[in-house]
């Protein structure tokens, strides 16, 4: 019973998580959803600014996996927030600016975790991460 | 409290225990599980980038 337990469990850990994202068509219009979804892409941003420059090992792909995670979580709940209408047309512009300079410094990130490279100061993602605290600036600067 | 404002939260709740579950996942596995995890966690962030530029 216990051995059987325990497979199960050593199973599930490492089994893929279904994909949740667009099953949320009963979201109603409001704009906490997107708000809140914003603020997991600024902590996704603020994980990638944390763990881009460390040393490449297992620790650091951990960290590059859990930001990863939170930006897909920030994704799709932004995603499904502007299609229950909870996010305005500028906004989501600035928005997508943002979840697409964040997409690049995970990238680079990953090809720096790919190719062993162990760089203090990253110049691309340096670079992203400028250009994102001013587009953070921009949408949390609109808000009332 | 308007029911909308409910379901958001519900629906945020939701949310929170997914990405705590896919956090908890990356920090039990060992070092050689993480490749596969590696792989599936890239491909749903494709899928999300997808998704995410497909919503007008």
């Amino acid at each position: 019973m216990l051995s059987h337990r325990t497979n199960q469990y050593n199973t599930s850990r490492t089994m893929p998580r279904p994909a949740k994202a667009g099953r949320r068509q009963f979201l109603p219009r409001t704009r906490l959803s997107g708000h809140v979804a914003s603020t997991l892409l600024l902590l996704a941003g603020f994980l990638i600014l944390n763990g881009c420059a460390s040393n490449p090992n297992a620790e650091a792909t951990r960290a590059y996996l859990i930001a990863s995670e939170t930006y897909i979580a920030a994704s799709d709940g932004l995603t499904d927030a502007r299609a229950a209408g909870g996010i305005g047309n500028d906004e989501w512009a600035d928005i997508r600016e943002t979840a697409r300079a964040l997409k690049k410094a995970l990238d680079t990130w990953k090809g720096l975790l790919d190719t062993g490279t162990y760089t203090p100061e990253p110049r691309e993602v340096t670079a992203v991460l400028r250009d994102l605290v001013t587009i953070y600036v921009r949408i949390y600067g609109r808000q009332p | 409290m308007n029911i909308a404002v409910v379901f958001a939260i519900l629906d945020l709740v939701d949310r929170g225990l997914d990405l705590a579950e896919g956090i908890g996942r990356i920090l039990r596995a060992t070092d050689a599980e993480l490749a596969a995890i590696r792989d599936e966690v890239t491909a749903r962030l494709e899928a999300a980038v997808d998704r995410m530029e497909a919503q007008e």
